[in-house]
């Protein structure tokens, strides 16, 4: 029967009622709020659990029972330890976790204008580096964990969503330029990352470059329909452009250096002053829009939501369109003894990509030439008319708008998750998991009759037409038990078997044509297809003794199908151990602290991603497109040609340890982590030389190296400030990441250089060697003057052989590497009643960048086969006649800090005067950097800065709204 | 569990075990064999070998290279790495050309071993003769091997396929091999001009011949008897004749099948179906520039033209031009830039803005151009199986004309400027120059004339290094051409240049080869 509660809410720090907080009969819609005061009234029924929620606190839940008065405290939402963690084919409590793992939830996510689901995390971990490939839309980025454990294979970690390893991102689809962006980030709850071996390891052959786990959104029992609308507007425009010579300072150059062109070239110097950069950047508008239904319908929870983003470039004829839904049920049965979780995301994404080719081109066309000149031969643009087609520049804006490159990408991810508690063993836990992952694309990349910009002739086109398809299934079946003999003896164990099949397939058809129906040359005509299997069986052991010490062991027992039958299986253990000091009697009454724990774990992972062939160690031949046959008995025919193989190839296998110190102090305002690893890679593989004569190629991916990652991880998060009305939390994480090669080749040769890196063009100028990092650079050590200057071509004869110094490699040194020493992390959240702030910074200490914008740069290269060519203005520093591709002068330090974001909002609790909960907010992403770095951006993913596409300045108008 | 045994499901795919399903296999497998002497690999972005650029780095591109930029004939502009190294004479074991041609050569070696792995025991007639074929092919990369390299590493069909390292060969002993090998296979192989462009008895001849021509070379003793013999029995074979207009050995229509019977053995090229940058392309557009031979009015290649890298030096014009005769060893006048004034046939030369070159990386508008190559017929009218990209040329790489000059050589290095030695020349000269007014006598024969005279005929083919080399020319200062050792006027340069370094990534990968005597 009915009877009337009533009570005061107030706040745990100072005691003080609060206002506003809502109160609810959970599984109803029946409610009310507190007063001015903290006081309520509300008419319950006796077996009715109240739910107190207000934002910022800790939401509580309360049975009413008897009572008639209930008075709450609500305490700040801090760090909460009882928060469970989503872990491989598991969870556990905060509190209870042994390895080195930390979550990223919806609230600390990064704001603006976010489509791509690892832009939320970006900085907010310490140990995880994601760096964008550029500015593009849609565009995909590189994530590393702790380094990267590979040289050759992989290095991209393990993404799981709702429990779906899905394809790695090495292998997606063609036309596709982000592997995550199926998943709109408006859906997602969680980010859990798995960073050490004693986490990783029940993932076995996937889990050597660390696990990111995505957890989506769910509909909760018994909640009434919540619709939730969120957009925002965003304008996006270049923070800056390379600066060049313009028309007049080309003529300026061209007639004070007389000597160094060709006297008939003059005749092609033009008037005019064209700024190229500013013609195909600009100011771009973009929008995003969702929607999101959730509730409980009949028992049944859900979640459905749609979303919508526009994103447009700011390099002319570039943006793209997607449309994502998601539908989450997660209905129970049985006495709740059976949960059913079913998820299904669909993405369908329009890309166009335009032709980036545009932005170097842009740097380098003549300034003295308009954009047209009436030339109807290539549709009234300005172009070179004899070359333009082969060897020159293209005009950027033709090159840049009359591309068609557009590509069609769908996918769906969905999968079905079964947990059947046994009704005559409740400690136990059936799981079934079976999921599906299938993306298809296709995409044209087409050039009109009338664009130069391809290697063809003026009269001709290019079409290019692709296609792919990935298909990714999976089942897993794992049991689980829990157990809680007494309060000194907690264990829980997980065992299973999990069995996953990819299939990709894809097909190319390029040609070049005189109109569309005419095709003259077939430049490229393949299909090709490709499968693997992983088959796995799989547990863990997590046992508590005292609710201190907390042991936990698993290992995974791999079986690929890219591996001979001696080779196929591996074993790939953990343990770890973890003391949870604070319930010690010595600290248990120290109020201070909070939480203590030290972790200390072990454990091996492998990698069997290991390059583009699924078939590594078998001996197969592969045949001969058109264009590439040989006559035999008169006849043209396809060739075959044995493959290079391994037949002994195997996994690598990676060994970490991790200590590392968990601490919370103060009710956990002040909390964080510490961890030091170690990780060892052997059986690295590498694509090595081999001995001529020895095998199909000159190279062979091969298991023979070795390498070294080792470092450190601090974060630390504050709560500064917390009352009702304001607050501020503060998160900081700092990463200390070394890489060493250690072993590279099949012998041991001390003279052997390491592997290189470097263009046909440029020479050498990476290089990965025994005892160094890798990609580190590899140049000549310029001679400078006297008033610091470089001087042209001189440089240290280190060898001291004399004779020819540049780009030799004898005179080179090793000269700093692309990765940063030192990585720092700071974000800080601030409310102030309904008004927010936050913000995001990252500082990248230590690494350097070969400015490959400024070493392209010389006098004599300002005329190319009878066109004059614009230069960056770098070289009024230099002066260099010559281009000098090797010169360490162009290896600079790109150490930065960078306010990624920053955000303001604010919160309506009734909108209109309706029972809508609005906030407005307006964020600016990419504030500034401060670096003194030469070129545009000192963070260049590979660490050879060479016209990327520049990441824009965008200011986002945000409201969302819940109803 | 049994889902781990995957097969390829790619049908450009079969495993070596399902070679034996289908006849053509054996077919495909041995174009391969041929086919890595002249296209990167199986398709656009799947080359052979892993290198900074596909076209690049295909055997006889790189050993055109190394054949001719190194001497009087050409000097290319381009700046990408190794090649101004090349053009004058101051190459290092990094060089990436001369690593490319060993790692091509001995892929295609490893190749052949594993055709004649795969077909072992088989009795077929058909089966029998691609053996041959593939041993040949196997020795013609031998003798390229040992020319450039001296001692590279020596693998037979003996050898497995996997991580190992084979073990190094010397010169002298490879020379042997070589010599064996081709004795032992000439009797399955396809009759004189029978099988055109694979292999036969008359191919067999003429690499046996250049193998003796250079034995001084290759083993310290001459063989000049032994070289005789060989071209003997291809000039007797009625299957041979010079072609009348000497421009057709260098035309789209210079095999076999459109009549020429002076190609005894060349790589086939064609425009729709052998394509690549790696041949006969490279050689024409490479030499082709937008101002003085552009490709679209001298060879109909229309697209992806006028690479303008190429030309000769004026040592080479030198000889093709005697302009004491033509000009009255007056400069060559401006008005005659295609030494229209030479009676020669064999001219296809045009001067550039200037006949010396000012650096040697300067831009290919200097110099001496050659159009001697072309995609067009030997008529001008357009080839077939036309493509505006890719030339539809063989590569020569032995014909009559050779087995001519060679048997000259031999028999005057054993007694000296005889009649036939002077008939032997003027075979070639007459077609030369259309009538026997270009005809020589006895007292022109030397040395150097025999020298000059495979200059004159053979440039741009792919010959002069090692030419250059048997007549002690190529290094030391006996011969300076312009900027040979780096100066403009040419420096004397250090003899161990007479063979080239193993590549440095060999030495690193193989611990048991011994790197060249210099370097």
């Amino acid at each position: 029967q009915e009877k009337v509660v009533t009570g005061l809410v107030t706040d745990a720090n100072d005691g003080i009622g609060i206002p506003g907080v809502s109160i609810v009969v959970k599984g109803t819609t029946i409610g009310t709020t507190t007063d001015i005061d903290g006081n309520y009234t509300l008419s319950v029924g006796a077996d009715a659990t109240i739910i107190y929620s207000f934002v910022g606190y800790r939401p509580q839940e309360i049975v009413v029972g008897d009572q008639t008065q209930i008075n709450v405290i609500l305490s700040v939402e801090t760090e909460n330890l009882s928060e469970v963690v989503v872990i491989g084919y598991g969870t556990v409590k905060k509190e209870d976790k042994t390895g080195s793992v930390t979550s990223v939830s919806s609230k600390d996510f990064n704001r603006g204008n976010i489509t791509s689901p690892q832009d939320l995390l970006v900085g907010k971990s310490a140990g995880v580096v994601i760096t964008s490939a550029g500015g593009a839309p849609g565009s995909g980025s590189t994530i590393r964990i702790r380094g990267g454990s590979s040289f050759n294979a992989s290095n991209d970690p393990l993404i799981i969503v709702d429990g779906m390893p899905i394809e790695s991102v090495g292998n997606n689809v063609s036309g596709s330029s982000n592997a995550l962006s199926f998943i709109n980030p408006n859906d997602i709850e969680t980010f859990t990352v798995l960073k050490d071996a004693s986490s990783t390891a029940i993932y076995g052959s996937r889990a050597s470059n660390g696990v990111i786990i995505i957890t989506t959104k769910q509909g909760v029992k018994g909640s009434p329909l919540k619709v939730n609308y969120s957009g925002s507007i965003s304008v996006a425009s270049p923070i800056d452009y390379i600066d060049v010579y313009s028309g007049d300072q080309l003529r300026k150059i061209a007639n004070d250096n007389r000597t160094l062109y060709d006297p008939l070239i003059y005749d092609n110097l033009g008037t005019e002053n064209t700024d190229w950069q500013k013609e195909i950047f600009r100011t771009s508008v973009s929008h995003d829009h969702n929607l999101a239904f959730s509730g409980s319908e009949k028992n049944i929870p859900y979640r459905i939501s749609l979303g919508y983003t526009d994103q447009t470039g700011i390099l002319e004829n570039t943006d793209m369109q997607r449309y994502t839904g998601s539908l989450n049920l997660n209905p129970t049965f049985l006495n709740n003894d059976l949960k059913v979780n079913m998820n299904a995301k669909f993405m369908m994404t329009n890309n166009n990509f335009g032709d980036t080719g545009a932005i170097g081109s842009a740097v380098s066309m003549d300034p003295t030439q308009p954009i047209y000149d009436g030339n109807t031969s290539s549709a009234g643009y300005y172009q070179w008319q004899n070359y333009g087609a082969n060897l020159g520049t293209p005009n950027p804006v033709e090159q840049a708008k009359a591309v068609n490159n557009k590509s069609d990408v769908y996918r769906l991810v969905a999968n079905l998750k079964l947990n059947y508690t046994l009704p005559f063993l409740r400690d136990m836990q059936a799981n079934l998991n079976i999921a599906t992952d299938y993306t298809e694309s296709d995409g044209q990349n087409n050039r009109p009759t009338t664009s130069p910009s391809t290697l063809v002739p003026s009269s001709w086109g290019k079409l290019s037409d692709y296609t792919a398809k990935n298909k990714n299934n999976l089942l897993d079946f794992y049991l689980g038990y829990n157990k809680e003999f007494n309060e000194n003896h907690r264990l829980d164990l997980t065992g299973g078997y999990s069995w996953q099949h990819f299939e990709r397939e894809s097909t190319n058809y390029t040609r070049s044509v005189e109109d569309e129906t005419h095709p003259l040359q077939v430049d490229n005509d393949t299909a090709s297809e490709t499968e693997n299997y992983l088959v796995s069986f799989f547990g863990r052991m997590n046992y508590a003794l005292m609710n201190k010490y907390l042991f936990t062991g698993t290992f995974r027992y791999d079986g690929s199908s890219r591996f001979s039958e001696d080779n196929r299986w591996g074993f790939f253990p953990s343990a770890a151990f973890a003391w949870k000091m604070h319930e010690e009697s010595f600290l248990k009454d120290v109020d201070v602290v909070s939480d203590l724990k030290v972790r200390l774990g072990w454990g091996i992972t492998g990698q069997q991603d290991i390059s583009d062939n699924d078939y590594p160690y078998q001996a197969q031949y592969i045949s001969s497109q058109q264009g590439y046959y040989y006559p035999i008995n008169g006849e043209f025919t396809s060739t075959l040609r044995p493959n290079t193989y391994d037949p002994d190839i195997k996994w690598e296998e990676t060994t970490t340890q991790n200590i590392g110190l968990d601490f919370g102090f103060l009710n956990n305002r002040i909390n964080g982590s510490v961890d030091y690893y170690f990780r060892e890679t052997k059986d690295l593989l590498n694509l090595v030389t081999i001995p001529s004569g020895s095998n199909f190629s000159n190279r062979l991916y091969t298991n023979v190296g070795s390498l070294e990652n080792k470092g450190i991880e601090v974060s630390l998060n504050v709560v500064a400030i917390s009352t009702p009305d304001m607050s501020l939390n503060i998160g900081l994480n700092y990463t200390r990441n070394d890489n060493k090669l250690t072993k590279l080749l099949l012998t041991d040769d001390p003279e052997y250089i390491g592997v290189t890196e470097g263009g046909g063009m440029t020479g050498v100028r990476q290089i990965t060697r025994v005892g160094e990092a890798a990609h580190s650079f590899f140049v000549n050590s310029q001679v400078y003057d006297a008033n610091g200057n470089p001087i042209e071509g001189l440089y240290d004869d280190i060898a001291g052989n004399g004779g020819v110094i540049s780009g030799d490699n004898a005179n080179k040194y090793i000269y700093h590497n692309p990765t940063a020493e030192d990585i720092f992390g700071f974000s800080a959240r601030f409310n102030y009643k309904q008004f927010d702030m936050s913000t995001s910074l990252r500082a990248n200490i230590g690494n350097y960048v070969l400015n490959q914008v400024a070493a392209g740069a010389s006098y004599d290269q300002m005329q190319q086969i009878g066109y004059w060519k614009n230069m960056p203005t770098y070289l009024s520093e230099t002066n260099f006649v010559k281009r000098q591709f090797t010169s360490d002068y162009f290896v600079q330090n790109a150490s930065f800090l960078k306010m990624d974001n920053i955000s303001a909002g604010y919160t309506f609790d009734k909108f209109a005067g309706k029972d809508i909960n609005a906030r407005v907010s307006f964020t600016v992403q990419n504030v500034f950097t401060i670096t003194k770095y030469d070129g545009l951006d000192p963070e260049v993913d590979g660490g050879v800065d060479d016209n990327f596409y520049p990441r824009p300045r965008t200011f986002t108008m945000g409201v969302n709204l819940t109803f | 569990v049994d889902d781990l045994d995957v097969k390829p499901t790619d049908p450009n795919k079969i495993l070596a075990g399902n070679l034996g399903d289908d006849p053509a296999y054996m077919e495909q497998t041995l174009a391969k064999l041929y086919a890595s002497f002249i296209i990167s690999g199986q398709g656009d972005g799947d080359a052979d070998i892993t290198s900074s650029d596909d076209g690049f780095f295909i055997t006889m591109r790189a050993l055109w290279n190394l054949q001719t930029i190194t001497t009087d004939e050409g000097i290319c502009a381009w700046g990408d790495v190794g090649i101004s190294d090349l053009n004058t004479q101051n190459w290092s074991a990094q060089n990436p050309f001369l690593t490319a041609v060993y790692q091509r050569l001995s892929l295609s070696v490893t190749y052949a071993n594993d055709f004649l792995n795969v077909t072992a025991g088989s009795t077929e007639p058909d089966i029998i003769q691609y053996r041959a074929e593939a041993r040949y092919l196997r020795a013609l990369a031998y003798y390229w091997l040992m020319d450039l390299f001296a001692n590279p590493p020596f693998t037979t069909e003996e050898d497995g396929v996997g991580k190992y390292f084979p073990e190094q060969i010397q010169r002298a002993d490879l020379f042997t091999f070589i010599v064996d090998e081709l004795k032992a296979i000439e009797p399955d192989l396809g009759e004189p001009g029978s099988s055109y462009p694979q292999a036969d008895k008359g191919a067999c001849w003429m690499l046996l011949a250049k193998t003796y021509l250079n034995a001084e070379v290759y083993t310290g003793t001459a063989q000049w008897e032994e070289c005789k013999t060989y071209c003997d029995k291809v000039i007797a074979s009625p299957q041979y004749s010079l072609a009348t207009d000497y421009r057709q050995n260098f035309s789209a229509d210079n095999d076999r099948g459109h009549g020429n019977n002076e190609m005894i053995f060349a790589f086939a090229e064609d425009g729709i179906n052998t394509q690549g940058n790696g041949g006969i392309t490279f050689i024409i557009e490479s030499s082709s520039d937008a101002t003085y031979i552009r490709a679209e009015d001298y060879h109909g290649l229309t697209s992806n033209t006028n690479w303008n890298g190429n030309r000769a030096r004026k040592d080479l014009m030198n000889i093709l031009v005697d302009t004491l005769v033509v000009y009255g060893n007056n400069p060559v006048p401006a008005t005659d830039t295609i030494f229209a004034q030479s009676p020669d046939g064999r001219i296809f030369l045009r001067q550039k803005r200037s006949i010396n070159i000012p650096t040697p990386s300067s831009s290919g508008d200097f110099g001496v151009g050659v159009y001697k190559f072309t995609a067009k017929n030997h008529d001008g009218t357009q080839a077939d199986n036309y493509s505006p990209t890719f030339a539809s040329t063989d590569f020569p790489v032995f014909r009559l004309a050779d087995a001519y000059l060679m048997r000259a050589e031999a028999l005057f290095n054993t007694s000296g400027a005889t009649a036939a030695v002077v008939a032997d020349i003027n075979m070639i000269r007459e077609r030369a120059y259309g009538d026997d007014s270009g005809n020589i006598l006895a007292s022109d024969v030397d040395a150097d004339f025999i020298l000059d005279e495979r200059a004159r005929e053979f440039y741009y083919e792919g010959q002069r290094r090692t030419d250059l080399i048997r007549f002690g020319k190529f290094t030391g200062g006996a011969y300076n051409w312009q900027w040979k050792g780096g100066t403009f006027n040419g420096t004397s340069t250090s003899n161990h240049l007479n063979i080239f370094p193993i590549p440095g990534d060999e030495i690193s990968a193989n611990p048991n080869i011994k790197q060249n005597d210099g370097y």
